[in-house]
């Protein structure tokens, strides 16, 4: 590899492969190449079966400037060698690339594409860059929601997300977002959440415009790729500690498991693209649900946890006594919580007045915060009654206007 | 000056049969095939180098339909001719 190859050398290789002597093979080199050289000279082109033709070109005097003095100067003609290896030579030294084929390059591809992927080649296999297709909506997503994407808290977790990514803006994980949005980043989440604006926002017609509705539309797709990124520093401090894979699918469960309305489940997946999303939790819950069975005896609680929500009584979760606590992340945010929870995003009110003591901002928890998820009853918290609904969204406006005004 | 004519000359010089000759330069095309196939440069004292280099890579235009084209990356063999010949060529 990369080594030179002495005339010595050559004669003893070429010994080898014959049944002459280094020597002979020497002599023979050292004629054969004077007898090309003279050949050469005399203006002779040379064709050596098997290696390739050396050509002899005239190379017509031309003029010139002398570089230093400026003065003009002419360069004198000479004779030019030009190789070109024989065709099986030719092949035999390209045989690593020998499979690849000129190509037509589609008239779709912008040179700038073009570009990015070379800038992008040696990280072509970061996993971050599993989605990069969905260059498009990214870019409507900026143009619609004023200027959130600059992520400004450093992100305390193994993994942090690319700021760049298209999924960043995305309502789903507002707290790290400015503050200085004119509109209240939380109301913007809980839009993006798709959920149904209760009954009727009579007391508060501002909170939620058709139009920042409408801006958030696109960014809904954007937590496909949440669940599976968001799992690991998510398991909630008071789980007991089973092996990583098991409480993956415990994770995700619940929070299908606690959706509480047809209704809302229909109007919060508008975009198809959503649709397996939440195939995947109910995968994941029946998986969870097979496990704690063959698991029996030690988890007896979670199971019933996991059950009752199949009957769709939501309370039943806070019948727990222990105190539920989970982790907020830049993926988890109080409404996702309480979404999980309680059924409803709206509810992230009472996730909040339960911990204000620590959270400033409840647009901005920093990520890994654990935060205590108070029992359903306290609060009087029911997804199905549109009144407590109702109440939840008029608190929630009162905490995000209150910091503001 | 065709390749019979070499091995003649060749042949001639050294005192040798066309056959043997021939055959020297079967084996020698097979050893720069097979060592420049291994990206290593044979050099031939007051003659020149044999090199291998690899080319990238581009994008070029056809010349006739004005389509693009990628044309994949390659190895080449070159010939970089020594200064002793060069000196007696021009």
């Amino acid at each position: 590899m990369n080594s030179k190859i002495t005339l010595v050398e050559l004669a003893r290789l070429m010994a080898e492969s014959t049944s002459t002597t280094s020597r002979m093979c020497e002599l023979f080199l050292r004629e054969l190449f004077t007898t090309v050289s003279q050949a050469l000279i005399d203006g002779e082109n040379v064709k050596i079966k098997g290696i390739g033709t050396f050509k002899v070109t005239p190379v017509k005097p031309r003029k010139s400037v002398n570089v230093t003095t400026g003065d003009p100067m002419e360069i004198k003609g000479y004779n030019k060698v030009t190789f070109t290896p024989d065709k099986k030579l030719a092949e035999a030294v390209n045989q690593p690339f020998a499979q690849f084929e000129t190509v037509f390059i589609n008239d779709a591809v912008s040179d700038e594409k073009l570009a990015e992927i070379d800038a992008r080649y040696p990280s072509a296999f970061d996993e971050n860059k599993e989605n990069p297709t969905p260059s498009a909506p990214s870019e409507e997503i900026e143009q619609n929601v004023s200027a959130p994407e600059p992520e400004p808290t450093p992100v305390p977790e193994p993994e942090p997300e690319p700021v760049v990514e298209p999924e960043s803006p995305i309502a789903s994980e507002p707290e790290p977002e400015p503050v200085t949005d004119e509109e209240p980043v939380g109301r913007r989440a809980l839009a993006a959440f798709g959920v149904p604006m209760g009954p009727e926002p009579e007391p508060e017609p501002e909170p939620i415009k058709p139009s920042a509705i409408e801006a958030m539309k696109e960014p809904e797709q954007t937590p496909v790729a949440s669940p599976q990124a968001v799992v690991p520093d998510s398991r909630p401090a008071n789980e007991p500690d089973d092996e990583e894979e098991e409480d993956d699918f415990y994770r995700p469960a619940p929070r299908n498991a606690y959706t509480p309305t047809q209704e809302q489940i229909s109007k919060y997946h508008a975009g198809k693209k959503r649709r397996w999303l939440w195939l995947l939790p109910a995968l994941l819950l029946v998986g969870v649900l097979c496990w704690l069975f063959t698991r029996g005896g030690g988890k007896a609680d979670d199971s019933s946890e996991n059950v009752i929500p199949e009957a769709d009584t939501v309370v039943a979760e806070v019948a727990e006594p222990a105190v539920i606590t989970d982790t907020v992340t830049t993926q988890i945010v109080l409404s996702t919580l309480s979404d999980k929870y309680y059924g409803s995003p709206w509810f992230w009110v009472y996730i909040y007045e339960e911990n204000k003591s620590f959270i400033n901002d409840p647009d901005n928890v920093p990520p890994g915060t654990a935060v205590v998820i108070p029992p359903a009853e306290k609060y009087g918290i029911d997804a199905n009654d549109p009144a407590s609904l109702k109440k939840a969204q008029r608190r929630s406006w009162e905490i995000l206007t209150q910091g503001k005004r | 000056m065709d390749n019979k004519k070499l091995v003649e000359t060749v042949a001639a010089n050294l005192g040798r049969s066309t056959e043997d000759v021939g055959k020297l330069l079967d084996s020698l095309a097979g050893v720069l095939s097979t060592r420049c196939g291994e990206m290593d440069t044979v050099v031939i004292p007051s003659f020149g180098a044999f090199e291998p280099k690899k080319r990238n890579e581009r994008v070029m235009l056809h010349p006739s339909t004005g389509r693009r084209m990628l044309v994949p990356p390659r190895v080449v063999l070159s010939f970089k001719i020594s200064q002793v010949l060069k000196a007696k060529l021009k």
